[in-house]
């Protein structure tokens, strides 16, 4: 993931949780990891959707590994 | 459409919950069996009844049943917890409470009901005549007060939004509106009992999107109700458009719609998702967007049930089309005032006009706009959170040295609460222990999403 797109994903984590995030563990479990109930987690995808203007499959929001969300957030960026 | 003259009249074909039909003869047998249950066990005079509203079909009947008896039906949040339930009990005195066990079909009442064995000193200074129906709300001060709901309030209510809806014997009501708010109530159970139709009791699960979507399928949903977060979730799906082919009309209530959701919904499904504003003292809708019309995006419609609408400025002078000022409701829709608060009545409703305290404007065309809030609130998702009051409730906990309550806003809740804690023990134990002190006596749906401790 480059910079930049991190930089969105951390501030809508950041608006979605009221928390800072400077990194990520991409081998650890996402939800456990940013503590994220299902709500935030539905939150988590409208905002990324509207910061990146894609759609992201529903299946994705039942990856738990970091590494293949961000995989998967990738390739909807290279859609675009 | 004509409505019946009581509450207590009921029309429908047949209400499903959990896949089981109930028809009208059964549903009826139940409530009169209950309020008849009721009549002869209740000992004190206390002319309330508490009610844990579980999005339940026995929560229908108990609604019904404690109505039948004679009593007023005092919601409650089934998840409300001690602090806010003994303020309940202290403000009502009630007469029984009904704590439903929403995890079996049948009723055990002697283990659902609770009966007061007999009458405390308790002096009621509100007119009651007429009340059926209160719902806690409005704790600006940090305390909630008791709004009451008369029949007439809310029979206005359901004949104006089954004329707005189109709402008639062939409508398949859909509603995933929790009905321990006053929205969930009256679309969940009034307007499923007296439209004539078919109704479905759900609950609100953003994670059983799929069987939801399956059930607006299944049982050929016309009219569906939920908030933004779900008409999301279902814009995602596919084949959505497919299986909410005859839906007529999808309603948002609790937040307000983001035009986000609106745009990805009618691209997705090709559905408008219509709105209406209100609150529990405007019983709850005042305006809506009206089925057959195309709704104005970002607008919530124009008043309903012959209700007047004005914009007030800072100095209660009425606004220009367009300017932003406070929302002010007049007619049969506003309440009778908050139980045994007769001074937050008189500031809440003059000269027959309730002010919201919310702010908005009106177009040239008598459309309104909801702009945020006046009062002291915040909205998440339709559950409204004071700051005061959690401050209050907060620092109940000996180990709080100060607490404050602030909002952020949020996508698909509308807003959600945050707070800056200071204990008196900075370790993380204390912080852990003091988050589960806070789930444990704190209604959760107001604790905050967000804990930044000092």
């Amino acid at each position: 993931m480059d910079s930049a797109t991190k930089v969105c994903v951390f501030k809508v984590l950041k608006k979605v949780t009221g928390r800072e995030f400077d990194h990520i563990d991409l081998d650890g479990d996402l939800k456990s990891q940013l503590t994220l109930d299902s709500i935030q987690i539905v939150e988590l995808f409208a905002g990324l959707e509207q910061e990146f203007n894609i759609e992201l499959p529903l299946s994705m929001m039942t990856v738990r590994s970091g590494n293949a969300f961000f995989r998967l957030l990738e390739e909807e960026l290279n859609k675009r | 459409m004509s409505i019946s003259g009581t509450l207590l009249q009921l029309n429908f074909r047949h209400i499903y919950y959990k896949d089981i039909r109930y028809d009208k003869e059964t549903l009826q047998a139940a409530i009169d069996h209950l309020a008849k249950y009721l009549q002869t066990h209740i000992h004190s005079s206390s002319p309330f009844i508490l009610l844990f509203a579980y999005n339940h079909i026995k929560t229908l009947i108990a609604y019904y049943a404690i109505l039948k008896a004679g009593k007023i039906v005092v919601i409650v949040n089934p998840e409300c917890k001690p602090i806010e339930l003994t303020e309940i009990i202290e403000d009502t005195d009630p007469a029984a409470i009904l704590f439903l066990n929403n995890s079996t079909l049948k009723f055990n009442y002697d283990e659902e009901i609770l009966f007061r064995k007999q009458n405390a000193a308790f002096i009621i200074h509100s007119n009651l005549t007429d009340v059926c129906t209160i719902m806690y709300t409005n704790a600006e001060d940090g305390y909630s007060k008791g709004a009451m709901l008369t029949e007439k309030n809310l029979l206005t209510e359901i004949k104006a939004i089954i004329e707005n809806n189109k709402l008639d014997q062939n409508s398949v009501t859909f509603s995933l509106l929790p009905f321990s708010h006053l929205f969930g109530l009256v679309l969940g159970i009034l307007i499923t009992t007296h439209v004539g139709g078919i109704g479905i009791i759900t609950e609100l699960n953003v994670l059983k999107i799929s069987v939801t979507i399956e059930n607006i399928r299944q049982y050929n949903a016309t009219h569906i109700y939920s908030v933004p977060s779900i008409y999301y979730l279902i814009s995602k799906y596919d084949h959505a458009g497919e299986n909410l082919k005859n839906v007529k009309m999808s309603i948002s209530g609790g937040t307000k719609l983001s035009p986000f959701i609106f745009d990805r919904f009618y691209k997705n499904v090709r559905h408008k998702i219509y709105e209406g504003y209100g609150l529990t003292e405007s019983s709850p809708a005042c305006t809506f967007n009206k089925l057959g019309e195309e709704p104005k995006v970002e607008s919530v419609g124009k008043p309903i049930a012959n209700s007047e609408i004005k914009i007030l400025d800072d100095k209660n002078n009425e606004c220009e089309p367009n300017k932003v000022g406070e929302i002010c409701i007049k007619g049969d829709l506003v309440f009778k005032g908050y139980f045994n608060h007769e001074e937050a009545t008189k500031k809440t409703i003059i000269d027959g006009w309730l002010h919201s305290g919310d702010y908005g404007a009106k177009d040239t065309e008598g459309y309104i706009y909801f702009s945020g809030l006046k009062k002291n609130m915040i909205n998440v998702a339709g559950n409204n959170v004071y700051p005061k009051k959690l401050e209050r409730m907060m620092k109940t906990n000996k180990s709080v040295v100060d607490v404050k309550i602030y909002s952020e806003n949020s996508l698909l809740q509308g807003q959600i609460v945050g707070s800056i804690i200071k204990l008196n023990d900075s370790s993380t134990k204390a912080q852990m222990e003091f988050k589960k002190w806070c789930s444990e006596n704190i209604t959760n749906s107001i604790l905050p999403k967000i804990w930044l401790f000092e």
